[in-house]
């Protein structure tokens, strides 16, 4: 039975009473019945009278003489006839059983009595009848119970819903009462019936229009449930319980949707609209941010404890709309760039996830870029903090890769946008970056300033700068200053080790390609290959002399003008014989010499000690004129050393001697900066507390003449691939127009470079008749083969 | 020719010799029809009338005698009214007066030269010339030369029909950077 019942719910209702149906014991036993009627073959004992059947039963007999008893009982051919008054009657005692019921009184008559009756009715062809009688009876008591709720004046809204809860609650305990009262009319004649509905269905249909579709009883129920609503959002404490029966007393009654759940939208909406207004306005955004999110947790937890289900999407959909999808705007230009330079990775994470619901990941993929790009630009562009560059932007890229993983997910939008805005800032100052970078790897590979660092760290950091470095439009600037300092970490042996020299070449070259760590390699080539070759030498000549020579390829190694200098006799012969002994080997080679790359080691006997000096040769040369006199004035130091000072190298070099931290010779006036007229002597009290002292700094340092020369070479040498790319596009199209031929060089040439130098490339060129301008059209170059 | 040849050379007329014979034609030195008769008989240094350049010239404009080509000197002038002919007119004076052996011509020349050809032709004229001497102060290639007409002709009298990322040379370029404020001020007075 409850089986069929529930089937029968299913086509009307999808709804069950809210209470579990308790069933009686006539009730277990008329479930058995229904199973026996399924199978005919098998007899089972049938308790009640209106039919007999036959018991076959077999005695379990030892003795086979004896014969079998057989025991038949017979249906009755004829139905007892009922009494005339019988219906009137019964119908009395189930009226009076009904009424007991709906007041809560205690039931007079038997309930399987009652039962009994129904049964006898429904079989003798009175259910119409009986389920119209019922119905009645029915309706006249919600009817009453109507106007018994109308009647009491109630203060609020929420305390009528206790008395709706209330009527609700008894009218669906009455009606299962009823219901199993008259459960065999249910099965025999409302269920096969399709025009019929069940006894709970009446219940059901009688209750919603004659109590909750009544207009009062609707508006102020749902009024008062929307007022408790609100008052729990508000932070107080409400009935959930009642909430939740008075919800599913609308979805038994097919009235949720329609009635309440669209009221309750519209409140929702204009509850969080108000509160969204004066939140944005009074709270920073990521208080903001973090109240929306328990917003939302709350709502959902709403839907679990008291509404349908069902309402759980549109609910949440309209407290994104209002409280983030209108807002998205103003939350970005008020509160992200603050949140990006504190680096609040929760709060930003909160938000990558809350826009994420509501499409506003675009916008502030938006806002990402552009905040890459503003201080991004600023850090690049402030001259003051040149010196920290490199270090404040490995920092800026570590800390947005950060908050790419941690925040925003890895998204590939905004990974692709940190790419595009740092590319962007990185070359908004052209040139100086590439520079700066150079000169930091330089001091990590150099030997002294690193003692701390393990190799591990070193090796990171390079890895951090190269994915700076990959950014950069401009790399022959990184390349030449980069060549220049490698050759004199090679050269004076300042190298903190080859190993990580080494591995950062391997670097380059995976992101530059083997062209551009060719030289570079070339050079390390040449380091070696000296090694080799002075080891030979000193065989070969069978003495030892103190000179080391390093044979540098022409072309691997930055350009180098050599500066003539007179060297003592016995430097000059160790020089000579070298010579020879090369030339001897290696064919077809022109030798020059560099000077200005030259170090020595001198033993000086001071007064107070004698000290080990590592020089310059140019140091080592002005020193060494003091072997034969006292005292030296700048011009007989000119013209003894064959130093010419006209890139300031000579007071350079005096510089260093007499004014620096050793003095090693005293200058007359003793005050930097070196004049023509001063006088040297050597320094006869000259002390320090080391024996080796290091007095060749000065080559490792960079001047500014140096500095500018290393750029114009870099630029001269643009102008070079600049004028060839022009060549070489125009011989390939013969003809071309102005805009397409600075197009086309933009595509090949790798270097930034503005389309006014590009213009003087071009007139460069048409004055030396490689082009002509077209005599029709100004605009439009020819090729001039 | 013969009256007006150099007594040393007689292939050549030169410069006295020139002199007077724009006088028997009725034209002042800085007047620019000395250039039009030049460019007329194909002249190819300045200064300077080869025998056969004298004559095919005369033959070319159908003279006969001076007065012939004085009278028909205003015809001449009336001719470079059309942009074709003046243009060529306009390019030849370049190479004649720089001369062969260089690509460029002197910038106090060529502000000379301005003046004369330009004249009326060209708004911008006197501003041009005080930027090249404010600014520029080397000499003037071919492509400017010829260029700066075309810009004559393009320009607006507010510059502002100007495209500096088109073909114009970088001194065009310059010379419109620096002279749209001025010309700005000027409207404003």
């Amino acid at each position: 039975y409850q089986r069929r019942v529930r089937g029968s719910f299913k086509r009307q209702l999808n709804e069950r009473p809210s209470s579990p149906v308790k069933r009686s014991k006539t009730e277990s036993k008329k479930r058995k019945l229904e199973e026996s009627e399924e199978q005919p073959k098998k007899k089972l004992l049938k308790t009640i009278s209106t039919s007999k059947v036959k018991i076959a039963m077999k005695t379990n007999n030892s003795n086979q003489n004896k014969p079998v008893k057989k025991l038949t009982i017979k249906a009755f051919k004829v139905l007892p006839k009922l009494a005339d008054n019988y219906s009137e009657e019964t119908w009395k005692k189930l009226q009076e059983a009904i009424q007991a019921v709906q007041k809560s009184e205690r039931v007079g008559t038997s309930l399987e009595e009652l039962y009994k009756t129904v049964e006898n009715l429904c079989d003798h062809k009175m259910s119409d009848m009986l389920y119209q009688k019922l119905q009645s009876e029915c309706q006249k008591h919600v009817e009453g119970q109507l106007y018994l709720l109308l009647e009491r004046k109630t203060a609020t809204n929420i305390t009528f819903l206790s008395l709706v809860n209330n009527s609700w609650s008894s009218h669906c305990e009455q009606m299962l009462l009823i219901r199993s009262i008259f459960l065999y009319l249910d099965r025999k004649y409302a269920l096969p019936n399709s025009s019929v509905k069940s006894i709970w269905d009446m219940g059901l249909d009688l209750y919603r229009v004659h109590i909750l579709m009544n207009d009062d009883v609707k508006s102020k129920t749902i009024a008062g449930m929307l007022e408790l609503i609100e008052i729990e959002r508000r932070g107080e404490t409400v009935d959930k319980g009642l909430l939740k029966n008075l919800v599913r007393m609308f979805c038994s009654l097919q009235m949720y949707c329609e009635y309440f759940e669209k009221r309750f939208l519209d409140a929702t909406e204009l509850f969080y609209v108000q509160e969204s207004d004066v939140k944005l306005r009074d709270s920073k955004v990521a208080e903001y941010l973090l109240h929306v999110e328990k917003r939302i947790e709350q709502e959902g937890e709403r839907v679990l404890h008291y509404l349908d289900s069902i309402t759980r999407k549109p609910l949440i959909t309209v407290l994104e709309k209002v409280s983030l999808q209108n807002s998205i705007d103003a939350l970005i230009t008020k509160g992200f760039d603050e949140l990006m330079d504190e680096n609040r990775i929760s709060d930003l994470a909160r938000m990558y996830q809350l826009f994420n619901r509501v499409n506003g990941l675009k916008k502030m993929k938006d806002a990402w870029n552009a905040y890459i790009k503003k201080r991004g630009s600023e850090l690049v562009n402030d001259k003051e903090k040149d010196k920290t560059m490199v270090q404040d932007l490995l920092q800026f890229k570590a800390r947005l890769d950060n908050l790419l993983k941690d925040a925003f997910q890895k998204n590939d939008d905004f990974t692709y946008a940190l790419k595009e805005g740092f590319e962007y800032f990185i070359n908004v100052r052209q040139n100086a970056p590439a520079e700066f970078i150079a000169k930091f790897v330089d001091s990590k590979l150099r030997v002294g300033k690193n003692k701390g660092t393990s190799d591990e760290q070193i090796e990171s950091l390079l890895d951090q700068v190269m994915a700076v470095f990959r950014f950069i439009n401009g790399k022959d600037v990184f390349e030449a200053f980069y060549k220049k300092d490698l050759a004199k970490r090679l050269l004076l042996e300042k190298s903190a080790s080859i190993d990580a020299e080494k591995a950062m070449i391997s670097k380059l070259k995976t992101e530059c390609g083997a062209n551009f760590t060719n030289k570079l390699e070339g050079m390390f080539k040449d380091i070696d290959l000296s090694k080799d070759i002075m080891t030979s030498f000193k065989e070969d000549l069978k003495s030892d002399i103190d000179l080391t020579v390093s044979v540098l390829t022409t072309g691997y190694w930055p350009p180098y003008t050599p500066v003539d200098i007179k060297l003592p006799i016995e430097m000059m012969e160790h020089q000579e014989a070298f010579k020879q002994f090369y030339l001897s080997k290696y064919n077809g080679r022109k030798l020059v010499w560099q000077n200005s790359l030259g170090h020595c080691n001198l033993r000086a006997h001071y007064p107070k000690g004698v000290k080990q000096l590592s020089v310059s040769l140019f140091q080592a040369i002005v020193l060494m004129l003091f072997n034969d006199s006292e005292e030296l004035t700048y011009q007989e130091i000119v013209e003894s050393s064959g130093l010419d000072d006209s890139k300031g190298e000579l007071k350079r070099t005096l510089q260093s001697l007499s004014c620096g931290k050793f003095k090693l010779i005293s200058k007359e006036p003793s005050k930097a900066p070196v004049m023509e007229g001063d006088k040297f002597r050597f320094n006869t009290t000259f002390t320090a507390k080391l024996v080796r002292l290091q007095i060749d700094s000065i080559q490792m340092k960079e001047t500014v003449a140096e500095n500018q020369k290393t750029k114009e070479n870099v630029f001269q040498d643009r102008q070079y691939q600049v004028d060839a790319a022009i060549v070489r596009i125009m011989k390939t199209r013969k003809k071309l127009t102005h805009t397409l031929l600075i197009s086309e060089l933009y595509n090949q040439l790798k270097f930034p470079i503005k389309p006014a130098d590009l213009k003087k490339r071009i007139e460069s060129l048409i004055e030396r008749d490689y082009l002509e301008r077209d005599s029709e059209n100004n605009n439009t170059y020819n090729y001039l083969a | 020719f013969l009256q007006y040849a150099d007594e040393q050379n007689k292939d050549f007329i030169n410069e006295e010799g020139l002199e007077r014979f724009f006088q028997d034609l009725g034209i002042e030195l800085s007047d620019i029809l000395t250039l039009i008769v030049a460019w007329q008989f194909g002249a190819e240094t300045f200064g300077e009338f080869s025998k056969e350049e004298f004559i095919e010239g005369f033959k070319s404009l159908r003279c006969e005698s001076t007065r012939d080509l004085k009278n028909k000197l205003p015809s001449l002038k009336a001719e470079l009214k059309d942009d074709r002919c003046f243009r060529e007119f306009y390019q030849f004076i370049f190479n004649y007066v720089k001369g062969p052996d260089t690509k460029v011509l002197d910038l106090n020349m060529a502000v000379e030269l301005w003046n004369v050809v330009l004249k009326d032709r060209f708004k911008f004229l006197d501003l041009w010339t005080s930027f090249l001497k404010e600014r520029h102060n080397k000499a003037i290639s071919k492509d400017t030369w010829n260029l700066l007409l075309e810009f004559s002709k393009h320009i607006n009298a507010t510059m502002t029909n100007y495209d500096d990322e088109g073909a114009w040379p970088v001194l065009i370029d310059d010379f419109v950077e620096w002279a749209t404020p001025k010309i700005s001020s000027v409207d404003k007075k």
